[in-house]
This record gives C-alpha cells, sequence and structure tokens, in this order.
C-alpha cells in the first residue's frame, strides 16, 4: 500500500510537471517570435515635395490659356532633402517629348538640391486648339538605404505624383464659358468619402495576386510572369477611365492588348481588375512598373469662375498614379 | 515550504501558474513593442494612443478627437511650406494603434488607424486627398499584406478629410507574432497660389 502511494505519488509528481514544461515551451516561442518580428526599426524619415508650376509671368500655371498652341513653363520644386528625380508629361492621356531646359526627351532626370529654388524650364509645342489636360508626373528615384535589408524591397509608398494643369489652347472664344457648373469655391465639398474595408484600393495600385493584394513592390521576373492592376470605383455613377502602363517612365503598349491607353467604363462600385503580362514587357534589369489611371479624361480640372480666379472642379479630370513595382531582369539581382 | 503542501495544491498551483504565463506572455511581449508603453487600463474600446513625445490623442468609436494632449514633436506630422513660399501649409499624420477589447479580446480586438490631411491657405479653392493604407505582415513574411484601405477627397481649404481603416477581429496574442503597418499619402493641390503638396507618412509596431 505505502509503495503504491508512493508510485503514484511519484507519477502525479512526474505528471505535474508536463504543465511546466508545455508553458516554457510555449514561452520560449513566444519570445522567439517576437524576436524574430520586425520590431524596433525607426520609423521612415517622411518626405514631401511642393510643386508649383509658373508661366514665365511667374503667375500659376494651373489654368493657361494661349494662341500658339505652345506652352513655355517653368517648374519650381522645394524637397526635403537632395532627391534624383524624374519627371514626364502626358498631354490628353498620351505621354509627349517635351522640352526640358535644352532637351527634348521623354523623360528628364535630374538631381533636384533641397536648398534653394530649384527650376526646370518646360515647353510643349503643338497644341491642339480646344482644352487639354496636361499631366507632369514625377518620381523620387529610391536610394539604396530606402530599401528593406531583410525583404531587399522598396518601401512601398514610393509611388509618383502628379501635377494636373488645364491647358485651353486657340480657338476657343471664352475658356470661361467652356468651364461645367460652377460649385462656390468656399464651399466644403466632399468628392468621395470611403471606407473600403474588404475592397480593392481606390486609388489603384499593383499587386501580385487579385484575390490576395500584396504591395509587394518587387519581384523576379523569373519566378512570376503577371501582375494585376486593382482599382475601385466608389463614385455612385458610372465612371470612364483610362489605364496607361509604364516601363521605366515610358508609356508603352499595353501587353497583348495593343493600345497605348485601355478605356474602360465602371458601373458604381464597379472594379478594374486588370492583368498585366511581364513577360510581353520591355523589362531591363531592374524595370520599374507603374500603371496611371485617368478618370474622367474628356473634363477638365481647372476652370476661371465668375470672379476672374482659377478654380477647380472636382468632378473633373483625376489621375493616380499606382505604387511602382520594381522588376527584375532575366538574370535576376540589383545593379 | 511547499513540503506542507498537498501534491493536488502543489498540482492546482502549478497549473495556475501555467495558464497565468500563458495570459500574460502575449501582452508582455505586446508591450515591449511600444516605445512608449500605455497601461492596459489607459486604453479602452475607440481609444487612441499616438506615439511621440507627449503626444495623446483621444479619437471615440466613431472618430471624433474628444482630448488631444499636442507634445513638443509631432513625429508623425508634416508641417511644409511655411516662410515665404507661400500663405499657407500642409500636414497630413498616420495613427495606427491596437484596439483592445477585453470584452471581446478575439472578434473585437485588433489594428485601427486613420490618415488625416490638412491644409492651411486663404484665398483660392484648394483640394485635398488623404489615402490610407493598413498592412500586416506575419514574421516571417517580407511582405506587407493590404489589411485595408480608405480615400477621401475634399475641396475647401478648412476641411481636414479623414480617411479611416477598421481591421478588428484578430485575434488576442496578434502582436506578438504579426507586425503592423500604416501608411497615409496625402495630397494638397493649393489652386489659389498653384503649389501642389506631396507627402506621406507611416507608423509600425
Amino acid at each position: 500500500m505505502s509503495a503504491l502511494r508512493l508510485r503514484r505519488s511519484s507519477d502525479c509528481h512526474r505528471w505535474s510537471s508536463v504543465p511546466w514544461l508545455v508553458a516554457t515551451i510555449l514561452m520560449l516561442a513566444i519570445l522567439a517570435t517576437y524576436a524574430g518580428t520586425p520590431q524596433g526599426q525607426p520609423p521612415r524619415q517622411e518626405g514631401f515635395t511642393a510643386i508649383r508650376v509658373e508661366q514665365q509671368d511667374g503667375t500659376s500655371a494651373k489654368y493657361m490659356s494661349i494662341s500658339d498652341g505652345r506652352i513655355e513653363v517653368t517648374i519650381r520644386i522645394v524637397v526635403r532633402e537632395d532627391r534624383e528625380m524624374a519627371f514626364t508629361v502626358f498631354l490628353d492621356g498620351e505621354q509627349i517629348v517635351p522640352q526640358w531646359d535644352d532637351n527634348f526627351q521623354p523623360v528628364w532626370q535630374t538631381t533636384v538640391k533641397a536648398d534653394g529654388d530649384f527650376r526646370i524650364g518646360l515647353k510643349v509645342a503643338g497644341i491642339d486648339p480646344g482644352i487639354h489636360n496636361l499631366h507632369i508626373m514625377y518620381a523620387a528615384e529610391p536610394r539604396r538605404t530606402e530599401w528593406d535589408d531583410q525583404g531587399d524591397l522598396l518601401d512601398a509608398s514610393y509611388s509618383p505624383e502628379i501635377v494636373s494643369l488645364t491647358v485651353a489652347s486657340a480657338g476657343i472664344a471664352d475658356c470661361s464659358a467652356e468651364t461645367p457648373g460652377e460649385s462656390p469655391p468656399d464651399t466644403a465639398r466632399q468628392a468621395q468619402t470611403t471606407s473600403a474595408q474588404g475592397f480593392p484600393a481606390t486609388e489603384g495600385f499593383l499587386s501580385v495576386a487579385p484575390e490576395w493584394p500584396v504591395v509587394d513592390p518587387s519581384f523576379d521576373i523569373r519566378d512570376r510572369s503577371e501582375v494585376w492592376y486593382l482599382w475601385s470605383n466608389h463614385r455612385t455613377k458610372p465612371t470612364s477611365v483610362r489605364l496607361a502602363v509604364l516601363v521605366d517612365w515610358i508609356q508603352i503598349p499595353w501587353p497583348n492588348l495593343g493600345p497605348h491607353l485601355l478605356s474602360r467604363s465602371v458601373p458604381p462600385h464597379g472594379e478594374i481588375c486588370q492583368p498585366i503580362d511581364l513577360t510581353q514587357m520591355p523589362i531591363a534589369r531592374p524595370s520599374h512598373v507603374v500603371a496611371v489611371l485617368f478618370v474622367n479624361e474628356d473634363t477638365q480640372r481647372h476652370y476661371v469662375n465668375a470672379l476672374g480666379e482659377i478654380a477647380i472642379q472636382p468632378d473633373g479630370v483625376q489621375v493616380y498614379c499606382s505604387n511602382r513595382m520594381v522588376v527584375y531582369g532575366l538574370r535576376g539581382g540589383r545593379q | 515550504m511547499l513540503t506542507g503542501l498537498t501534491t493536488r495544491t502543489r498540482f492546482t498551483g502549478m497549473l495556475f501558474g501555467m495558464v497565468l504565463i500563458l495570459l500574460l506572455a502575449p501582452a508582455l511581449c505586446y508591450a515591449r513593442n511600444w516605445q512608449q508603453v500605455p497601461s492596459v487600463d489607459q486604453l479602452s474600446d475607440g481609444d487612441s494612443y499616438r506615439r511621440g513625445v507627449g503626444d495623446f490623442v483621444v479619437v471615440d468609436r466613431y472618430g471624433n478627437v474628444v482630448d488631444r494632449h499636442d507634445g513638443t514633436s509631432v513625429d508623425q506630422a508634416v508641417r511644409i511650406l511655411g516662410a515665404d513660399w507661400d500663405n499657407g501649409s500642409a500636414w497630413g499624420l498616420t495613427d495606427i494603434w491596437f484596439n483592445y477589447n477585453l470584452a471581446d479580446p478575439v472578434q473585437g480586438s485588433g489594428p485601427e488607424g486613420y490618415g488625416q490631411t490638412g491644409s492651411y491657405v486663404s484665398g483660392g479653392s484648394d483640394y485635398l486627398e488623404a489615402y490610407t493604407e493598413l498592412f500586416y505582415r506575419y514574421y516571417t513574411q517580407q511582405n506587407w499584406t493590404v489589411c485595408d484601405d480608405a480615400f477621401v477627397s475634399r475641396t475647401n481649404a478648412s476641411a481636414t478629410p479623414r480617411a479611416w481603416v477598421e481591421a478588428t477581429g484578430w485575434s488576442i496574442g496578434a502582436p506578438s507574432v504579426w507586425g503592423f503597418k500604416g501608411a497615409t499619402s496625402h495630397f494638397v493641390e493649393d489652386v489659389g497660389e498653384g503649389w501642389d503638396v506631396s507627402f506621406e507618412t507611416s507608423e509600425e509596431f
């Protein structure tokens, strides 16, 4: 009896250590997990860009009325620190070759200095009569320190930005008469408000999978041959959009489709889920791939109101650039 | 000291200690992620703790700021366009936090956040956009997965659009195994002066 009690006690004591063992293992697993998380990284330094496009007299070029089919403006830029930047211009959704200072190039790459008033001259000629939408896209080139060493990825927030201008070329007798219905400029106007839980991004972005929106700004083309552009229309009426794709800031024909601009009419709460075949694109190593969405391209963004002031039409053309993807060439590796 | 206790008592004590450790471990790991650790009871459902030097923003469940204590540093906000560049400024912030709901830790707790764009400009008609994305990733994952997003655009200089994201429903202990990141991009078009401002803010834990 005594031996039996002793054995029971011994068994119980032995089994009583199991919960402690389990707890210890779980604790170690949790701590190991914590140690492996990307915690403790300093917040990324926020960057900003302030840009103003001026006419020759120093006035804002948001709305330009011209008679000779050409514009000559100056781009002024303020950045927090020196940045390598790329600039390109779209006229009514089509990329053009303007004159940057004294150079004719579709893409102008330069170092924008943080100290002082940085200026770039821009000339565009051959603008047909009528109202046109001019968009200047600019993007900061990433530096090595802005790559995630662990993932070898570029921060997803480095998306290009776009400046919208409206050009009224000769042949328009009264440009202000062509403007859409005016809204009082000092009245708060909610153009869109969305809480897009469960929906693809309204602004539009490139994803590696339509059903699993992952903002992975780079991947090896040897592993994937297709990416997706996702956009959701939260407007309450059908919206016409045009979609462009750029490789290293050059607008290219849509792979397997042909045109430089894909036109779509998206119903309210409808979505765009457009595949992009990377194997049919001129990918160097590494190449930046972005998609640009023009919403209501047939409308103008700026107009002259009854007071003679330049005002904005929120329902006018809106342009959104996706996140950029850095696609590796067939040989892989970043230079 | 324990020799006077019965085996059953010792076993019960061990079991209780084990359960206590298991309950506290995730919270301890989570707390270590914070630069400044708020006590659990300091936060309630819908409250917001904003990292930074002394900055504490309390937001009710409907998104209204009910209290704000500003510090001397605005580490997640951006204030630009000063001096003689123009007559105003633009700012934005990202604010994400982990929403404790102890009454519903499984379905009611999770990351939440918002992005807000502001502009102080006199004259002209101004256009503001705020775009917010909330990401998460497993610790083994290198990609940030879009958890939720929102987009707001408004005109009028006095407006400060705020884009909300809400992603509750994550299990308790998630902070110890997942990383979260909130990011916002902001765009302010000052039509009157002709300046366009774009910038990003981010926050992660």
